[in-house]
């Protein structure tokens, strides 16, 4: 990475914030692990619908999810780009943080496959296997996230 | 004398030996959590009157199962990484806020069933969410955000 954007990087109000207070680092961890919990369990109602004998109509899981399908992903990708921002050195020079890349990328490309399905009424097979594979690329991206700090 | 007793079963021998035992139960306990907390989350904003026309128990059904799910994998979890460095943990001011919180947030649980999952019926589905029912909500999102942001904290005491 060239070295000036590092120090742009790393002298951001929003990378300071997480380095130079207190309780910036702590509260921004805290905003990341609640939005992750979302997009979770975004992927779990897809699932736990898909497989549900009495299945919800795609219109009404789409208003229904809405909201927080995609700000979930955003505040996520923001509070996690702070962190990147405070020490890309680190994150870039770490295994865990560079197998959690490519997947989130994955993730938001079947989040949006699935979403496109959920405008037929109803759930086509390719819609119903996006959701599983979302679900399980979710869970081992919250490993990989974890395994950030042992790695 | 509860020290002594949890002492006698601690863990931290397969903390110290195995170098991923502890990435690997927080790992799980992370997940956990997440289920947990995003699951009630979807919820509890249905509560809230998002989505009016979505029936409630239909609704339940694809969420709550999963946070009870998330809840026992972050309790059992939890309990092993406390046994784990039960010196540490033991009074760690946000842990013991942690604690309180969950058994407020349990005790929301409670009283939603008393009170509100009787009449949950007459609002089901296109009709307005009552007051009380909002207010449940609302003090189960902001107790299970205290128990997460909490639990986070553990690591900074």
């Amino acid at each position: 990475m060239p070295e000036t954007l590092k120090a742009a990087l790393e002298n951001s109000w929003f990378a300071r914030l997480t380095t130079e207070t207190a309780w910036g680092f702590a509260i921004n961890e805290i905003v990341h692990i609640l939005s992750v919990s979302v997009i979770v369990a975004v992927a779990v109602v897809y699932v736990a619908n898909s497989l549900s004998k009495n299945t919800i109509s795609s219109s009404q899981v789409r208003r229904y999810l809405a909201p927080f399908v995609g700000t979930s992903f955003l505040i996520a990708l923001f509070t996690g780009f702070i962190f990147f921002a405070a020490w890309p050195d680190r994150y870039l020079g770490n295994p865990a943080f560079l197998i959690k890349m490519p997947m989130l990328i994955v993730l938001a490309a079947l989040n949006i496959l699935i979403w496109r399905g959920y405008k037929s009424e109803t759930l086509s097979r390719k819609t119903k296997i996006a959701s599983w594979i979302a679900l399980i690329i979710a869970l081992a991206t919250i490993a990989a996230g974890r395994l950030i700090a042992y790695t | 004398m509860f020290f002594d007793l949890l002492a006698n079963l601690s863990l931290d021998f397969y903390a110290i030996e195995y170098f991923w035992f502890m990435p690997m139960v927080e790992t799980i306990h992370y997940t956990g959590h997440i289920l947990l907390f995003g699951c009630i989350l979807l919820f509890d904003a249905r509560l809230l009157g998002l989505a009016p026309k979505l029936s409630i128990s239909q609704l339940e059904r694809l969420t709550v199962r999963f946070s009870i799910l998330g809840f026992l994998i972050a309790i059992i979890s939890g309990s092993v990484l406390l046994l784990t460095a039960l010196d540490y943990f033991w009074g760690n001011p946000a842990l013991v806020n942690k604690m309180i919180f969950m058994a407020l947030a349990l005790a929301n649980i409670g009283l939603f069933h008393f009170f509100v999952a009787p009449k949950l019926q007459s609002y089901d589905s296109n009709a307005p969410t009552p007051w009380f029912a909002k207010l449940s909500a609302m003090t189960s999102l902001t107790l299970w955000i205290a128990v997460v942001a909490s639990g986070r904290l553990i690591a900074y005491f």
